[in-house]
Parts: structure tokens; sequence; C-alpha cells
């Protein structure tokens, strides 16, 4: 039985828009004088200004301590020219690093269709819908800090996972993961899907409601499925975040620092390393400041090379 | 969205659901279990009659708040302004922004501390809030600008036709459209401001500058902590978070309303 | 392919501004000596605790530290204001892991501490530039024998060009194993004396269905303990000179070390999955919960003699209704067999270090001096047990241990131990140490050989400037 589809009092256009908007349509501006053009800046002046202001500093910093050998304490460091870049090239484990974030950028593809997927299940009328929201949302909120030692007890060789897959017969599977070097990444990007899906869920669910319901309707009117609606409607209709949360999942992906170092600290033996751990361990641990800056700095250059190509490709600097 | 036909599709569909979240819960239920092991309930006692308490609460709840208003505003009108309005460098600004977003935390402490202890700031909540706020504007932008691009241009046309200005545009037309992404920005916002534990630790020296996130150190000695007590601990300071979710919902739900077009 | 020589060009604008930042941001720092206002014969003005004039002077104390912690840094504190009541002290705890991030920060700060922790190692070659010499203040309160009225490794860790740094509240002792007494007893085990002996002791907890040994693999420093005290049964202290330099970390003993280091893993002496714990509070809960019969921990695990603070432990290791079990230290077992008698290796927990640039250098000598140079102050310190009281001829009061008739002669031979103790622990250098953890982990997991990973520590170890 179709249901007739509420009418609530959209606009007209409405319909049309988030066709186009689907398409990353570009919108065109709206013709007449540039008077608008002093009212832009302005708009955008306290952002700007408050970001540059404290996070450029911080930029130039360690661009001008990444040409130095210093220990960040005493007097007189030493400038060394590019001879930190030259060392990174050279240096087996920041290489080892990338691999292993390139395994944590699979992880963002994970959260992202978990998070679709349970935004269209809890916009579809399931019961305690609030419950299943809250469970999602939690682990993005917990401190990882407190959840690192509970992941640790998890895997453990004799820890629930383990002891769960013993009580269905899975033995052979069981398995010491954080202990292993071939096993341990998986395991943290496990504990990554659990943290980070639900902020897809929460970007993606906001996406939904934007759908208009009459769309569905008329999709429904003409014999669609579920799976078309999904496939044809509301994956195009909210290709937005999905552009953004591939934006923020590479960037944070480049960034992931706290996973790797609370659970197991980049090891056993450099298996879990990443790049923020490493430049973590090189600065601060270990006192290379300038070498630890110029990590940095390519950690910077290669999220801003991804982040500008997908803004890019998905053409959303250039509308209006 | 999807339509589910009869009792039987009705209870699959939860049985999905539930299914999926299933693995989600396995942890969080490990660690409530975790906080109720030792003291049991305790645990929970010994966090709330901490002296310190109610100070930290206040604290959080102001840098949190500030960070959030400061961060609102700024977002929205930069959002606005870079979905919507013309102007030139508009890309530039928008690249210059999202870089800043490529920042490890690591590396932003000591050239901070250095703009904090410059400027004097050190200590005061200020030093907490402004950095907070310059690093959750660019994420946010990034969210509410998609958002803005995405409302129609004719709505923008039709208010300039009846005379709107900017600023009127803003408040009285994006603004109330935007709601599901205000609510986003305001729930991220709050909760990054509030699981802050890094720039209180080192920028706020005074005892009763602390913030909540510096609650474990009240449990842990020099040969480690214990983990009973601050697992209850995290539990009671997740709340927060989840009542600011939760009151924001409704927005969640709301979508375009009625009469944008006159 | 060597970069170094054509790369190196100091542009004097470069410089001077990078130099002007640095001095600019963290202002005075730079100071290496610190003996600006540090030893005027003001600010050495020490009153006797108990004097009248101890109850007279007034000042403030900003205490940085990640020892003793929140709850038991009052219990120094209240002592401290019982012989100088107006003196207020303010502890601020950091977690050893942010310790040093926030030091970094604040020691340069206005609103930086007054007295510091220092660690002998790393922290201490970092931050002790910015402490002053307090040999004038060991001077003032323990005579011009002072050096004799301390022990050894305290003076040792913290002396930099000459200068003392920091002074040591108390020290501890690696090279023990810890064994549940009342397990072994209940079995009928004895402490394992050998390889052979700790192997077919683990098959017989196993079988009684108890983890035998559980280890932190993953923490860095507790493996750094145990193949430092392999080596020392090998070849007594060259560990510690190999850290020096003074021999060659591919040395065929310390391979050997290496070697027998990584048979554990394999021989069912360590527990499966223990690269993936840490040791606090992964292993140490474990054992505390009487799920795991054996840990290796040095003296300062003595603090669990104690009832009371055993059974806030094993509360906090999750067991509701705890009861106090009999730890007892024992030495390692010799595992590589040679006969070598062990011994305990230390250094000071911390040391106190006062801020050459604090406004409240009088203050905080009479804190500093009351902790680490007096008898009331060491006295405390020596109470707790977690620490061995670097002032020779305390002796920790004995009560409420979990069983007197075991612990405290325990107690009493370890604490000689430690405060007769010259081997050092810490490894000063932190390239090293952290070569050292690779090297461990690389064992642990074996994907290098003894050889392989000996030649990486070598290279570590000629990348270090001493």
């Amino acid at each position: 039985m179709k249901t007739v589809a509420l009418t609530r009092h959209r606009h007209e256009q409405s319909t049309l828009t988030q066709h186009r908007a689907g398409r990353a349509a570009k919108g065109s501006a709206p013709h007449g004088p540039r008077r608008n053009n002093v009212a832009g800046y302005l708009y955008v002046a306290p952002a700007v200004l408050v970001v540059v202001g404290i996070v450029y500093f911080a930029i130039v910093y360690t661009l001008r301590i990444s040409v130095l050998d210093w220990d960040g304490l005493s007097p007189d460091p030493v400038a060394v020219g590019l001879d930190n870049y030259v060392r990174l090239v050279e240096d087996a484990v920041f290489w080892r690093s990338l691999g292993h974030m390139a395994m944590f950028a699979l992880a963002v593809l994970v959260q992202m269709a978990l998070g679709l997927g349970f935004a269209i299940l809890l916009h579809s009328g399931v019961r305690a819908k609030t419950l299943y929201k809250v469970l999602l949302f939690l682990p993005v909120v917990l401190a990882p800090a407190v959840m690192a030692p509970v992941f640790r007890q998890i895997f453990d060789a004799d820890g629930e996972l383990n002891t769960m897959l013993r009580a269905v017969g899975l033995d052979a599977l069981a398995h010491p993961w954080l202990a292993d070097p071939s096993t341990a990444l998986y395991a943290l990007i496990t504990i990554n899907v659990w943290q980070w899906t639900g902020f897809s869920f929460v970007l993606y669910y906001a996406g939904l409601t934007q759908v208009d319901a009459s769309l569905i309707e008329a999709a429904r009117i003409d014999g669609a499925g579920n799976w078309r609606v999904i496939s044809s409607l509301l994956i195009p209709l909210t290709r937005g975040t999905t552009v953004t949360l591939a934006i923020l999942g590479v960037i944070g992906t480049i960034k992931t620092f706290d996973i790797p170092y609370l659970v197991t600290g980049g090891g056993p033996a450099r298996s879990t390393e990443v790049l923020a751990t490493y430049l973590y361990q090189q600065g601060i641990t270990d006192f290379h400041v300038g070498y630890g800056a110029a990590l940095t700095v390519v950690l910077m250059i290669m999220s801003l090379v991804l982040t500008v190509s997908q803004v890019r490709r998905f053409k959303l600097g250039s509308e209006a | 969205m999807l339509e589910i036909r009869g009792a039987a599709g009705r209870v699959a569909t939860q049985l999905l659901i539930t299914v999926l979240v299933a693995p989600f819960v396995f942890p969080l239920w490990s660690m409530l279990q975790g906080s109720l092991a030792g003291d049991g309930l305790g645990n929970y006692s010994s966090v709330l009659g901490l002296p310190q308490l109610p100070a930290f609460f206040r604290n959080s709840l102001l840098i949190a708040v500030c960070t959030v208003v400061l961060v609102y505003a700024s977002t929205m009108l930069a959002s606005f302004a870079l979905a919507k309005l013309p102007f030139v460098g508009k890309e530039v600004l928008f690249y210059v922004l999202l870089l800043a977003l490529t920042m490890p935390s690591a590396a932003l402490t000591v050239p901070l501390f250095i703009t904090v202890q410059r400027l004097g700031l050190l200590d005061s909540f200020v030093a907490v809030i402004l950095p907070l706020t310059a690093l959750a504007i660019p994420l946010n932008v990034l969210l509410a600008r998609g958002f803005i691009a995405a409302l129609p241009d004719e709505l923008f046309e039709a208010a300039r036709l009846d005379g709107c200005g900017t600023l009127r545009t803003f408040w009285h037309l994006v603004l109330p459209l935007i709601r599901p992404i205000s609510a986003v920005v305001v729930v991220w916002t709050f909760v990054g401001a509030w699981n802050e534990y890094l720039l209180p630790l080192l920028f706020l020296q005074s005892p009763t500058n602390q913030t909540i996130t510096q609650l474990p150190q009240f449990f842990s000695t020099q040969y480690g902590s214990d983990q009973t007590k601050i697992i209850a601990g995290a539990v009671i300071i997740t709340l927060p978070t989840v009542i600011v979710y939760l009151a924001l919902q409704k927005l969640f739900e709301r979508g375009l309303t009625a009469g944008a077009i006159k | 392919m060597s970069i170094t020589g054509s790369r190196w060009r100091r542009t004097r604008a470069c410089q001077a501004a990078l130099v002007g930042l640095t001095l600019a941001a963290l202002a005075a720092c730079g100071s290496g000596s610190g003996t600006s206002n540090a030893s005027s014969s003001d600010a050495l003005a020490v009153p006797q605790p108990g004097s009248a004039e101890a109850k007279t002077v007034k000042g403030t104390v900003n205490w940085w530290g990640w020892s003793p912690g929140v709850s038991v840094a009052p219990l120094y504190v209240k002592a401290f204001n019982e012989a100088y009541p107006n003196i207020k002290v303010n502890f601020k705890f950091y977690d050893y892991n942010q310790y040093s991030p926030a030091l970094r920060t604040g020691v340069g700060s206005p609103s930086g501490p007054d007295v510091f922790d220092l660690e002998p190692g790393g922290i201490a070659r970092q931050y002790g530039r910015f402490g002053t010499d307090l040999t004038p203040l060991a001077q003032k309160v323990l005579g011009s024998d002072w050096k004799d009225k301390l022990s050894p490794l305290g003076a040792d860790a913290f002396t930099q060009d000459g200068k003392l740094k920091a002074l040591s509240v108390g020290s501890g002792g690696a090279g023990t194993l810890v064994i549940n007494k009342t397990l072994f007893d209940r079995w009928g085990l004895k402490p394992p004396t050998t390889l052979d002996e700790w192997v077919s002791t683990c098959k017989a907890i196993k079988a009684k269905g108890k983890t035998c040994f559980v280890h932190g693999a993953k923490d860095a420093w507790v493996n750094r303990d145990l193949i430092q005290a392999i080596s020392n049964s090998i070849a007594p202290g060259k560990f510690a000179k190999a850290v020096q330099g003074q021999a060659k970390w591919t040395d065929p003993d310390l391979v050997q070390a290496l070697s027998v280091y990584r048979s554990l893993f394999g021989n069912g002496i360590m527990q499966p999955g223990a690269a993936g714990i840490t040791q606090y509070n992964d292993a140490q809960n474990k054992f505390m919960a009487q799920d795991a019969a054996m840990i290796m921990q040095g003296t300062w695990e003595l603090g669990n003699y104690k009832a009371q603070a055993q059974t806030a432990g094993i509360k906090s290791a999750g067991v509701s209704s705890p009861k106090p079990f009999v730890e007892q230290l024992v030495p390692l077992p010799d595992v590589a067999g040679k006969g070598n008698k062990p011994y305990l290796f230390g250094d000071p927990d911390f040391g106190l270090t006062v801020n050459a640039r604090s406004k409240n250098q009088r203050a905080a000598n009479i804190f500093v001096a009351w902790y680490t140079l007096t008898k009331q102050g060491q006295q405390v310190v020596a109470d707790q047990y977690t620490q061995v009281p670097s002032l020779k001829g305390i002796t920790p009061a004995t009560q409420g241990l979990v069983d007197p008739s075991v612990q405290v002669t325990s107690l009493r031979n370890l604490g000689t131990q430690v405060q007769n103790a010259t081997e050092h622990r810490q490894v000063a250098y932190p390239d090293l140490m952290t070569a050292i953890g690779d090297a461990a982990s690389a064992l642990a997991s074996g994907s290098k050989t003894p050889q392989a990973a000996a030649q990486d520590l070598q290279t570590a170890s000629d990348g270090v400037s001493r």
C-alpha cells in the first residue's frame, strides 16, 4: 500500500534543487551589481582572522624549526637547511608509517558506509530510535585515553574477542591480536571504525532530513523498491555529505594519532606506526624538534594536496 | 525513507539494526562493567564526591559554551559568504581555512604556548577558548558551507527582490533553513571543547582553573592508576555531551519550513 | 651520501631571527648555569625543622611533578607543614606521559613551577639546565661530607657539568621478580632460581589454571630492565657500559642476553599476547587480581607489602571484595646459567629541582631540603616503601604489613641493596632508549635476530653524542 506523502509546505523549487545539488551544480551567482563584495570579506573576516592568527603562527613556526637541528630547549639551534627532509626520505619508518596510514583510509570507507546505512535505517521507522542514536554517538565522544585499556583487554590473548570466538568454535581464529605485528593494525582499524562511524552517522542523518519526502513518493509511485530508492535517490542526494566526509576522512586518516598511540604505541615492532605517532616520538619524546617539525610539514603538505585535489574534483570551491 | 511492509518486515528491520549496532555496544558494555568493578557504584560516588568536581564542571561548561558561541557565529557568517556571496579570492580563503585543518595537535602546543604567553593570557580561559575556536572553525565551515550552497539560488533572488540586504537574508533566510547543520556544528564543537585535554592541561595552571578532563589525575599515581574510577569518571564526563546531543535532536528532525518563498 | 658539509650555512638574519624567537619565547630558559639569583646566602637560610624560625618563615612553593601522585602528595605537604607551617606548598600533578611537554612550556614561564621533579636520564639532561646548583644547599644542611651521607646513585644521576641539579628523593632498584607467595605456598612451589626451574614452575602454575608470569611487553622500560638483568647475569655491568659507549652492543655477551630474552617468548614463560599489554595497569592488574602468579617489578613494588596499599590496588584492579595476599620480591632467576650473583641496579625515582627563575628561592630550598636531606622528610619517604630513601641511616617503619614474618627481612635487605647500588638503570640518551625499545619489540615478535638487533643498537649508540 503506497501511502500518500504528507505535504509539508516545501517550496516548489526544492525538487529541482535537490537534483542540482546531487550533481554538484555550479549555482550561478545572483545577478546584479557587485555590491556584495565588501559584505563577503566582512562576513568571512572573523573566521579567517581567528584561524590565521592562531594556527598560522604555528604553521610558520613549524616551517622555521624544520630546518634546524634542535632539542627545543637549548639556546643555540643549528641550522641544517634541508637535512631533516633528506633524512626523512631515507627513513624506513617514515615510509612504513605511510603504508599503515593507507590502511586506515580503508576504515574511512567502512565508517561512511555504515554511517549511511544506520542513518537510512533510523529514518525508516524503527523503534527506540533515540537509543540507537545515542549508542552510535557515544563512541565518538568517549575519551580515547579511557577506551584504550578497555580495547587492550578485549583484544588480549584471553580477552573477550577470543573468548567469543572460542565459544562459537572458531578457535583457529583466536589470536593475540595486538601482540602480533601482522594483526595489530587490523585491530586498530576496527577500533577506528568503532570510534568514528557515529560521526558519519550524525552527518548523514542530518543530510537525510533535507531530502524531500515527495521525491521518494514519486519514486515509489514509479515502482522503485528500497534498493532503487537508496542507490538512485538517497546516495546521490547526500553527495555533499559524502564528499565532506571523504575530505575529513582523508585529513583525519593522515592525522590519526590517538588510537595508535594509546592502544599499541606504534608497536609491536613498529607495525602500527603512523606519521602522527612517529612525529610525536621524534619531536616530543626524543627531543628532535627539528626532525619532528619536518615530519609535520610533510604531513601537512600531504593533507593539503589530497584535500585540494578532492575539493577541485568535486568542484566544491567554485560554487556561487 | 525505506518502506517496511508488514510486521515481519518491521521485525526484520529492527533485528538488522540491532545486529549492526551490537559490535558498537559491546565495548561500551565492557566499559560500563569496568566502571562498576572493584568498588561498584562506589566508583561513581568517589568521582562525584570530589570537592573539585563542581568547579571543574563549571570551568568546562564555560569554556565549551564560549567556544560554541564563537565558532557558531564565525562559522555561519563565513560559510554563508563562501557559499553564496560573490567576492574575489573566495576559493583562496576557503583553502586558507582548510589548510588549518591539516595541522596535527602535537605540532601546535609549543607555538600556541608562545603565542599565549606573549599575549599574557596564560592561566586564563581565553588561552583555551581561542585555540579551540581556531581549530574548530575550518571543520565546521567545511560542513556548513556545503549545506548553504545547496540552498536554491532562487530563494536568494526572491529575497533580494524583496529588498532584503545581506544581513537580513542571512538572519531570516539562511539560518532558519540550515537548522540541521547548525545542530551538527553546535554538537561537534561542544564535544570537541568539552573533551579537550591537552590545552587546559598546559595553559590553565591554577588548581581552580582546571577542567573536567583533568579528573583522572585524582586517581593516578606514579605507578599506574585506578582504572575503575577513571572509567566511572569518563562515563560521568560523557553525560553532558549526550544531553546536548539529545536536546538538539529536534533540530535534526525539522526540515524546510513553510513560507520560505512568499 | 653525506649531506652535512655543504648544507650548513648560517645566514646572520636567519640565525638572529631564530635565536630572537627562541629567546623571546622561552625567555632566559637558555641560561645554562642558573646561578643568577640562586645562591645568595638569603636563599640558603634554611631554618632547622623544629626551630622557632621554622615556624615563622613564610613563602609559597609551586611544585610540579608526576610523582608522588595526587593522593600521596598531601601526606608530604602535611608533614612538611608540621615543621614549616607558614610555607604553602601547591602540588600540580602531571601524568608521566604529559610531564615533559608540560615542563617544556612551563619551566620558563612566570607561572611555572618553583620546584619540579626530575627523572634521571632524558628528562634530567634536558631540563636540568633550568635548575639551580644545589651543592651549597646540601653542604649547608648536611655539612661538607654530605656526599657520604647520601646514596651514591643520587648525586651521580643529577650532576651536570659539576653542578648538582637535583636532590634525589629516593631510589628504586630493578632486577627482582615479584611472586604471589600466598599462591606459591598453597601449591607447594618455590621461587625459581634457574631457567629450567622457571619453566617447570610455569608449567605447574598453568596446570592450576593461572597465568604463570605476566609481563607488559608493550612497554619498552620493562623490557629494558629485563634485558639489563639478563645481561648482568651473563656479564655483570656490561649493559651499563654499553649504554655509556664503553662496550659494544655487538659484544657476544650482550648478543647472548638478547637471545635469552627472545627465548623467553617461546619457552612458555611469557604469556601469549605479552607484547600487546602495558605493565601498568594491564599486567599489574592481572597480578593484583591474582590471575597471574609472577610479575617483574622492582623495589617500587614494595609499597604493596602494606595491607592497606595493596587492598586499594586490588580493588582498582576490579576485584570487588579484595583480600590482601603476600607479595615477595625475589631475585630474578639466573636465566643464562652462568652462576653470576644477581644484584640490583637502579636510579633515583625522581629528584627535586629548584627552578632558577623562581621568585621563591628560599621557600623552595627549604622544601627541597626538608624532603631530601632531613631525617623527618626522608622518614616519610621511607615509610611509603615505594622509594628507598636517599639519606642513609633511615629505616622504614614496619607496621601494617601483610606478612611481617617474610616481608620485614625482605624490605630491609632490599633497602640496603638499593642504597648501596651503583649501576644505573635509566638510559640518559632518548635515541638509545628508543632503539632498545625497538630492539626488544622486534625480538619479542621474532622479526629480528639477536645479531641484527644488536647491530641496530650499535648504530644508534654510535649516533649518540656523549
